[in-house]
């Protein structure tokens, strides 16, 4: 996915953040055939920096003497992709700590509604100065609170 | 005082990670036993910060109590309260 793909990123009345993307034949293993598995780990670190990117100034969070370091990251596959479809990744989160969060991803078709796979990240940010672990930036928290999934 | 604070960080250490606060003995590991990593234990002690008002975090270089088990993290914490009277 490029940005060129890029549908639209909305927050949904139920908590979530949603994304949705056109499936190119880059996407795919070869020959547009299935969506070749390790994008669906790419696709989180893209989606997470465009929603940070949307919905607080990472720009600037980011040009702070800090790095976000991805702790943990996974996906389970139920169902393939293919050339031509639209993929709808849901975002939310849990666990958010002071200096940690874990981001959920869930895989749509959005033609077919089928849920595809679903991911998980841990997050958390360093002082690129000291290498000390810090709190998470504030506006971050506040918008990985925004969708806390609580009680799971 | 002393008793209440290991009881409260025994709280916030079962409620944060999933713990069975019968697990969280004084002289368990954080790491081996509890299962807690570094994140995990730098969420704790911010959390530690915030229930308890007191500064660790600007410290963090020169602690000279290793944070291995429970009982240090009570002891740490007991002596940071103390500065802070």
């Amino acid at each position: 996915m490029d940005i060129s793909q890029l549908k639209e990123i909305v927050t949904s009345k139920e908590g979530k953040h949603c994304v949705k993307f056109d499936i190119t034949l880059g996407d795919t293993n070869a020959m547009g055939g299935v969506v070749y598995f390790s994008n669906f780990v790419r696709w989180q670190g893209v989606v997470r920096e465009l929603i940070m990117k949307q919905k607080c100034d990472f720009r600037k969070i980011m040009s702070q003497p800090l790095q976000m370091i991805t702790h943990s990251c996974s996906v389970r596959f139920s169902d393939h992709l293919y050339f031509g479809d639209v993929v709808r990744i849901e975002v939310q989160t849990k666990q958010v700590l002071p200096t940690s969060f874990i981001m959920l991803f869930n895989y749509f078709n959005d033609g077919t509604n089928a849920l595809v796979a679903i991911g998980e990240q841990k997050i958390t940010f360093s002082d690129s100065k000291t290498g000390q672990l810090c709190r998470i930036p504030e506006e971050i928290y506040k918008l990985a609170k925004e969708v806390e999934i609580r009680n799971e | 005082m002393e008793k209440n604070v290991y009881k409260e960080i025994v709280q916030i250490l079962a409620k944060t990670f999933k713990l069975d606060p019968n697990l969280i003995k004084p002289q368990a590991l954080l790491k081996d036993d509890l299962g807690l990593d570094s994140v995990d234990i730098m969420d704790a002690i911010c959390l530690f910060e915030e229930q308890f008002k007191i500064k660790i975090l600007q410290d963090l270089n020169s602690i000279k109590i290793p944070l291995e088990t429970v009982d240090d993290l009570n002891k740490f914490i007991q002596e940071k309260s103390s500065e802070k009277v």
